[in-house]
């Protein structure tokens, strides 16, 4: 295999948390491996609290590995400043997060930050090919960004993610507070993303069809550990891992609400 | 004495009837708080018996050591206090609290010792122990507001602020809602006050002049600059509070620390 674009070796995250006035420290990834070829989309699966938006986090360093590697190609992240790395791995939140200002202001946030010389002209067009790319037209941008449907609001996120011209992209489960025809639309994004932008995606869902639809390859997430991995539809319909299959056949998430 | 009403000890015992009041609140309201009446009772008593001697002593000593001793219990006092309203436990709200107070006193009182009263001998208790307290207090006041907020803020915008932090955002730049939001409402009130005051209640200062039948024309210039000093220990206060809770908040690579937020 040929290096991938990103990737994460025997990846640890161990986080401190605060409960009642006590820290304890939590270990959310043990030893993860994820291979992320270039210009395919590779879904990260499993059960809920599996540690799958955490590995995400770690990816663009919003999260720190206590052991192990990111890689972005073949160069560790920790040797890479972390605003010059989140610019290069760009990020969707499972819920928008825009921030209350207006859709303009919102998609042109990364750009202003490391652009400071740019002309307005300048950031305003490419603000406007990345509405126009998540099918946004130009009467969006002046809108109040919050006042959009959360499906519109979604896709204002997905183009604040692309206007820095990150290299990868990073997709937290960002069909999930939204209606089917909604979902739809983000998915066809998503195979946008790679086919037409031609960019590197990392999605995470605990939705099988979902990852069907969407995914090159996947990687298996149970109780933070990567127990199965390799390309799509063969990975579910020969698991390697006992595992991957009480996953896919819903088994794991109905045992962990128990 | 004329128009001055002397108050005698007794005087004072007969005035427990107005906390009498109180307790029969409390008891038919069953507040659940008589106890807490009494003893708050009790120690307004204690507290200021003991305040009374201890700083008749050291006005009498006016010695610098006895000024800055006094000084310094106070302020210990105020960062204990505004430590206490900040969340349970945190780490490093006893050293916010502290540094924060200590440098919007510091700034306040050196530039009104210096430059504005120009006390001499810089240390002459009967000015710099009273005023100090009310920059104390006030500063106080501006620090646990703005710890307070300042942690709230982040807990509920914690996904904007990733989100910032996510488009290559430093943690100054993504935590700017934040530190805005906590510091406005922790200078609010003081601005307020600035805005107010004399119109519904007289500030201490004065009012302990007018029912000493002394107010004059020093006594209400003093209060003029004291409503500045109060602005300016709380401005210092907060700004020096959210920049320390800032940095406690974000490590150097610009990520939130999640056992911060509790």
């Amino acid at each position: 295999m040929t290096r991938p674009k990103l990737a994460a070796q025997e990846l640890d995250v161990v986080r401190a948390v605060r409960r009642d006035g006590e820290t304890t420290r939590v270990s959310v990834l043990k030893t993860v491996d994820l291979n992320v070829p270039a210009g395919e989309v590779v879904g990260v699966i499993g059960p809920s609290g599996s540690g799958k938006t955490t590995l995400l986090r770690a990816l663009n360093a919003l999260e720190e590995p206590s052991g192990g590697h990111v890689l972005l190609d073949g160069i560790d992240t920790r040797e890479i400043e972390p605003t010059e790395l989140r610019r290069r791995v760009g990020m969707v939140f499972q819920t928008p997060a825009l921030f209350d200002e207006t859709v303009m202001d919102n998609v042109s946030y990364g750009l202003r930050l490391n652009e400071c010389s740019a002309d307005k002209e300048q950031l305003e067009g490419r603000a406007h090919e990345c509405l126009s790319f998540v099918g946004l037209n130009g009467g969006f941008a002046a809108r109040p960004a919050r006042e959009l449907s959360q499906g519109e609001q979604q896709r204002v996120s997905i183009a604040r993610a692309l206007a820095p011209s990150p290299e990868v992209v990073l997709m937290d489960e960002p069909t999930s507070a939204l209606d089917p025809t909604a979902t739809a639309r983000i998915l066809d994004l998503v195979r946008a993303l790679r086919d037409d932008a031609g960019l590197t995606v990392v999605f995470v869902t605990h939705l099988m069809e979902q990852a069907r639809a969407v995914c090159d390859r996947a990687v298996v997430l149970v109780e933070g550990r990567s127990v199965d991995e390799g390309a799509l539809p063969e990975l579910f319909e020969h698991p390697s891992s006992d595992l991957t299959r009480r996953f896919l056949d819903g088994r794991l998430e109905r045992e962990g609400e128990e | 004495m004329n128009g001055y009403f002397d108050l005698s000890w007794a005087d004072v015992v007969i005035s427990l009837i107005l906390v009498g009041a109180l307790v029969i609140v409390a008891v038919v309201a069953r507040l659940g708080l008589v106890r807490d009446v009494i003893v708050g009772t009790i120690r307004t008593f204690v507290q200021l018996m003991l305040v009374g001697y201890v700083l008749k002593i050291v006005f009498d000593l006016s010695r610098w050591y006895w000024t800055a001793a006094m000084l310094a219990v106070m302020v210990a006092v105020a960062t204990r206090t505004a430590a206490a309203r900040d969340e349970k436990g945190a780490p490093g709200r006893y050293r916010v609290a502290a540094v924060a107070i200590t440098s919007g006193v510091a700034v306040t009182m050196l530039t009104v010792v210096g430059i504005v009263i120009r006390v001499r001998p810089w240390y002459t208790p009967e000015i710099v122990v009273p005023i100090s307290g009310m920059v104390i207090a006030a500063t106080m006041n501006a620090v646990a507001l703005t710890t307070t907020r300042f942690r709230n803020e982040m807990k509920q915008r914690r996904t904007e602020v990733d989100a910032a932090l996510a488009l290559g955002a430093t943690s100054t730049v993504a935590s700017r809602g934040p530190m805005r939001d906590a510091m406005r409402a922790a200078l609010i009130p003081t601005i307020n006050a600035l805005m107010i005051v004399g119109l519904v209640q007289l500030p201490g200062m004065m009012s302990g002049q007018i029912i000493a039948g002394v107010l004059s024309v020093q006594a209400v210039r003093y209060q003029i600059v004291v409503m500045y000093m109060i602005a300016c220990g709380a401005g210092v206060g907060s700004l020096v509070a959210a920049v320390q809770m800032r940095r406690l908040f974000f490590t150097r690579r610009h990520q939130v620390r999640s056992d911060m937020l509790g």
